[in-house]
């Protein structure tokens, strides 16, 4: 969103009249100190205190009609709008995930065989659609967060936090599948605890889609994770084999609804969203984020994390 | 055993109608309410040991139910029905000593089987 440039132009728009109104009052008092002076025989000693006397008089009403009245109208304008939008993003969330969660009840009940027993091509049908409704909440639940990200509402928890039992909590949600395809998973991280400040939850979205890309996009060979850790920051990257990314691709990579060469099989499609908010909540903790890769070798992506010491 | 008997509270019909057949699968008896009156009014002549709490409801909203009940006792345990997790509810609602939380997107029958356990904790309580 282009909020942000507007905050620029108005921000320096609010400057230049500033300014331009302190010139003024200074010219205006120094305009009518030199009359009053001259009027009425002040003596000298006494200018300076009729100067600060007349800059306290014109300058506190000019001020507060030119900048602080409008100023604060518009911030109230802006904390309207702002939380008008959080009220959007929470009806809308609630609003659809209250359907799909009655659907996906429905369909688990029948499933569970609670109403009776059902045939194998009975069964079949209502777990793909229960995939599919399961599909939808995550789609759901992905442009929230975009929606989030975008309004800055994303990353809300600064706690520090130990990011090696996070890694591991992590990797032992994609063991059993990436076993399962015959991938190696391996990991090399320092010992003991490294503490980091941030959204915990957050980081633990943004190693899952990044994990779960490698999974995605691997058919044979290797995952890796590494981190490095300095004083400052924490570097850490996940590694794969995969069908990698190429040059063209490249560029496009971290932006919204971005998918190239789709795979196919029984894997889901997904949205072209993760890294999309992968970014989004690597950059709202002051951190980067890139790729690097060779078509048909595999990828790797890393971030980097500042601890926020404090 | 005999059955425990729950109040589930929510304004949405369908929703009711899936936790009702899911809770009655695993062996509870259900009553519903639909609205904070409704539910109150229930609390008081059915007893039950333990009651399901929507957390948004038109009127008197979960948070305002869940008060009175504490004030009508304060061991039975009342989960929190929610869509969605809203930082501030949920620390009103750990204010007022609700037991957990049902989150209406997750599986259910998991969600259950953390009520059965806070049932037979409040049951060791009365014991005593
Ligand atoms: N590790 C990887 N190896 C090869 N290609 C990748 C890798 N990670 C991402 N890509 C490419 O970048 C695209 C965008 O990735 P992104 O994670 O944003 O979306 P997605 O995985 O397709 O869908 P979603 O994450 O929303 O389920 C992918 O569709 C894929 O083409
Ligand atoms: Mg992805």
């Amino acid at each position: 969103m282009d909020n942000r440039d507007h905050t620029g132009s108005e921000k320096r728009h609010t400057a230049m009249g500033l300014f331009l109104t302190l010139l003024a009052i200074v010219f205006l008092t120094d305009i009518l100190t030199n009359i009053i002076t001259a009027i009425f025989h002040i003596p000298i000693i006494l200018e300076s205190v009729l100067g600060g006397f007349l800059v306290i008089s014109i300058a506190y009403p000019a001020l507060y009609l030119l900048i602080f009245k409008p100023l604060s109208v518009e911030i109230a304008r802006r904390k309207r709008v702002e939380k008008m939008k959080d009220e959007f993003i929470g009806t809308v969330s609630h609003e659809l995930r209250t359907p799909l969660s009655i659907t996906k009840e429905g369909l688990s009940l029948v499933l569970d065989k609670i109403p009776g027993p059902l045939n194998e091509q009975q069964a079949r049908i209502l777990t793909v659609s229960k995939n599919n409704i399961n599909r939808l909440s995550r789609i759901i639940n992905d442009l929230l967060d975009i929606s989030k990200i975008d309004a800055g509402k994303k990353v809300v928890r600064h706690e520090a936090f130990d990011i090696i039992p996070v890694i591991w909590q992590t990797m032992a949600l994609f063991q059993a599948r990436i076993r399962d395809k015959g991938l190696a998973f391996r990991s090399v991280l320092p010992k003991g605890a490294i503490v980091v400040r941030g959204d915990v939850d957050a980081i633990i979205q943004v190693l899952t889609n990044l994990i779960g890309n490698a999974l995605k996009f691997t058919e044979r060979g290797s995952i890796d994770i590494s981190l490095k850790d300095t004083p400052e920051e924490i570097e850490l990257s996940v590694h794969d084999t995969g069908v990698g990314i190429s040059k063209e691709d490249m560029p496009k990579l971290f932006e919204k609804f971005q998918q190239f060469g789709r795979v196919n099989g029984p894997g889901e499609k997904g949205t072209g969203l993760g890294l999309a908010i992968a970014k989004g909540i690597i950059t709202a903790h002051n951190g980067r984020i890139w790729a690097e890769s060779e078509f048909g070798k595999g990828t790797k992506i890393t971030f980097v994390l500042p601890k926020n010491k404090e | 055993m005999a059955k425990h008997k729950l109040l589930i509270v929510d304004d949405e019909i369908d929703f009711l109608e899936m936790l009702k057949l899911r809770l009655e699968a695993n062996n509870y008896s259900v009553v519903t309410a639909m609205d904070g009156n409704e539910a109150l009014e229930k609390f008081k002549t059915e007893k039950p040991a333990a009651v399901l709490l929507d957390i948004l409801m038109p009127g008197m909203d979960g948070i305002d139910v869940l008060k009175k009940i504490r004030k009508e006792n304060s061991k039975v345990p009342v989960f929190i029905i929610t869509a969605f997790s809203n930082e501030e509810r949920f620390k009103m609602a750990n204010k007022l000593n609700a037991s957990g939380f049902i989150v209406k997107t997750n599986d259910l029958q998991k969600e259950i089987q953390n009520i059965t356990s806070a049932i037979a904790i409040s049951e060791g309580f009365k014991g005593r």
